[in-house]
């Protein structure tokens, strides 16, 4: 199964999935996710992390980010075509619906968020 | 076709000496250093095509090295060119692939299939675009 980790002082949950529990937490999910293929090497990765959470956090539920780390999970990588990290997808349905390369401002996924929200 | 990267153990001895050509921007004739291994580049490459053309190369003096270039001296000397297509004046222009800005490039490495078990396994591994590749020394895909 994915693990969850609470960060500490903060109420966000994030699942950590590997190629074993992708598919599964996936196929489950409810609601939007966002999937953030990261590296601990990644600067960006480290800079877009916190705003992630945040977004999730404030999203009451609404919003699950789960992570996969490229470095241990690279077939996830190669499976889903992530040639530069961060890349984050936003998975509704469990489908992805839309995705953003780089430590994009939060601006910018707060509108990804809004429109799959708005989206039938 | 894919090429292996040297290795240090690749490297053939090299003698080294200096070749003073005074600057013409400054009154003393000063020239900079900094990463003086890139300018050796250009000249390892014509070398290595006049190695490759035999006589015919011992005229090129000059970069880039077009197809063109090379097409050009080899006429000049004489060399055999009977049922060689001539270069084109240009190669392809191929895209450069560049990650998005605020991203880190994931590098597909190319798969061998000669004997380099002491080289690096194929698989991901990742790049900063604006670092040297030091510090993937310590990533676990290296080890």
């Amino acid at each position: 199964m994915s693990s969850k980790q609470e960060h500490p002082g903060s109420e966000t949950s994030v699942v950590h999935l590997t190629e074993q529990t992708f598919d599964e937490a996936l196929a489950a999910a409810e609601g939007v996710w966002m999937v953030d293929f990261w590296a601990a090497w990644c600067g960006p990765c480290r800079a877009i992390a916190p705003v992630l959470e945040e977004l999730a956090q404030s999203s009451k539920g609404g919003v699950t980010l789960a992570k996969v780390n490229v470095d241990e999970q690279p077939a996830l990588a190669a499976r889903y075509g992530v040639r530069s990290i961060p890349t984050i997808l936003f998975v509704k349905d469990g489908k992805v619906a839309d995705q953003v390369i780089g430590a994009v401002p939060k601006a910018q996924v707060q509108a990804k968020l809004a429109s799959l929200a708005t989206a039938s | 076709m894919d090429y292996a990267l040297p290795y240090a153990s690749d490297m053939p001895p090299v003698e080294g000496f200096y070749q003073e050509v005074a600057a013409t921007t400054n009154p003393l004739g000063l020239r900079g250093l900094g990463e003086c291994g890139n300018p050796g580049l250009g000249g390892a490459i014509a070398n290595a095509i006049c190695d490759a053309l035999g006589n015919g190369g011992a005229g090129i003096t000059v970069l880039p090295l077009t197809p063109a270039l090379v097409w050009g001296q080899l006429l000049r000397s004489g060399t055999k060119t009977q049922g060689i297509a001539p270069a084109p004046d240009r190669l392809p222009a191929r895209p450069v692939q560049r990650p998005p800005l605020g991203s880190c490039a994931l590098v597909e490495l190319p798969h061998f299939d000669h004997d380099v078990s002491h080289r690096r396994p194929s698989g991901l591994v990742g790049a900063h675009p604006f670092h040297d590749q030091t510090h993937l020394n310590g990533r676990r895909n290296l080890q």
